[in-house]
């Protein structure tokens, strides 16, 4: 970000940028950057809160009118909270879902628990793109069943190829694995309680069949002799954050 | 985000590091300008963000932008951004959190700024060290440029 904001001064145009990291921006210096002490992912505060992100936009934009720079400046307001921050319960999905035993055969048994899972979930994920007027779901171009079907496949002796010609294995894995983990979200955060970010990442890991796939993913593409599919293991389809989550609870 | 010395200490290595790697310029460019009241702005995201039928970003990470209208609607607009360390379940809620074209359009309505532009554009900004991104930065520059663009909201997720 600030590599770009150096770029496009350069050639004559004024930028202002949000900061997600201070000590980055401290070190890149770009011309104009606002600080945000918002979460990864949440660079205008909170969804759905359009006076507040008016306010971070607006701020950044003031930047423009500094006579010198570089300015780093901080926004002085933490984001508004979606849940009640008392509630040390946190978010506890309603929908039972139980996860499979390890199946000794193959992925067959894991494809048919979590086109359960995904069945028990679709009212909720229905309820979201009613009320969110949209699914972000669909980066695969497969139905969702399609792509539980494909991402299955690959903890079979077998692995599928890619589903489209025109990208990679690891791709095409990834994409499948990112729809699912959105439907998942989205059917999350339409539920009871207003669950956020957090709640919704640490119910997916520990609780749903969803989870334990990806985790199971991760072990297979890590495995595995394809220079992509290792990318993936390595880093592209389990977060930093649960990855060593895992590491504490198994010492 | 909060400060690294609050975040645990294997997610404060990594940022460090990154920070390490980060490029030090040695130059300061400083660009003058009207008044808010008068700028056309547009917004060049690093989210990843692209329209539904855009060709996904990859998971080997490159410096190609996609293209946002102005006029796209929230509905059209996903993420395909490779990383899994940072919060998508605001965006799926709200592509406003992320990429706020609705709020710049208000403030152009309400003549804070001078307008909006016609053209966005989004990176995928995995690709390293960012001064990857200078032959393309340039590319928009002048694309900003043709469409009278004259100040330009970076923003990250």
């Amino acid at each position: 970000m600030g590599a770009l904001g150096h770029y496009l001064e350069v050639d004559g145009l004024a930028t202002t940028q949000i900061s997600l990291v201070r000590e980055h921006t401290e070190i890149m210096e770009p011309p104009r950057a606002l600080w945000v002490p918002f979460m990864l992912g949440r660079p205008f505060g909170a969804p759905n809160a359009p006076a507040f992100q008016r306010k971070v936009l607006i701020a950044a934009l003031r930047l423009l009118e500094a006579e010198r720079g570089p300015v780093l400046e901080d926004f002085p307001e933490d984001a508004p909270a979606g849940v009640d921050v008392n509630d040390t319960e946190g978010f506890a999905c309603p929908v039972n879902l139980s996860r499979p035993k390890p199946d000794p055969n193959g992925g067959r048994d894991v494809t048919r628990q979590l086109l359960d899972e995904l069945a028990q979930l679709l009212p909720w994920h229905d309820l979201a793109v009613k009320r969110f007027g949209r699914s972000t779901v669909g980066i695969s171009g497969l139905a969702i069943e399609d792509a539980v079907r494909y991402a299955t496949a690959h903890l079979g002796e077998t692995p599928p190829s890619s589903y489209d010609t025109q990208i990679s294995v690891a791709e095409a894995l990834k994409r499948a694995c990112d729809d699912l983990k959105a439907f998942y979200y989205e059917a999350a955060a339409a539920q009871p309680g207003n669950p956020v970010g957090d709640e919704i990442q640490k119910w997916f890991w520990r609780q749903t069949t969803a989870g334990k796939l990806l985790l199971d993913l991760q072990e297979v593409c890590r495995k595995s002799a394809d220079q992509g599919m290792q990318m993936l293991g390595r880093s592209l389809l389990v977060p930093r954050a649960v990855v060593h989550t895992i590491k504490l609870h198994s010492k | 985000m909060v400060r690294l010395a609050d975040l645990p200490e294997w997610e404060r290595e990594h940022l460090i590091e990154k920070g390490r790697e980060a490029p030090r310029f040695t130059s300061r460019p400083w660009v003058k300008g009207v008044a808010l009241g008068q700028r056309r702005v547009a917004i060049v995201t690093t989210s990843g963000v692209h329209r539904r039928g855009d060709r996904p970003f990859s998971v080997i990470p490159d410096t190609e932008y996609r293209v946002i209208p102005g006029g796209t609607e929230a509905s059209e607009l996903v993420m395909s951004h490779v990383s899994v360390n940072f919060d998508r379940s605001g965006f799926q809620e709200d592509v406003n959190v992320v990429f706020p074209v609705d709020r710049l359009q208000e403030l152009a309505r309400d003549a804070i700024i001078g307008s909006a532009a016609d053209f966005h554009y989004a990176f995928m900004g995995a690709a390293w060290p960012p001064t990857r991104f200078e032959p393309k930065a340039r590319e928009l520059a002048g694309l900003l440029k043709r469409d009278g663009v004259d100040a330009v909201l970076l923003t990250p997720v």
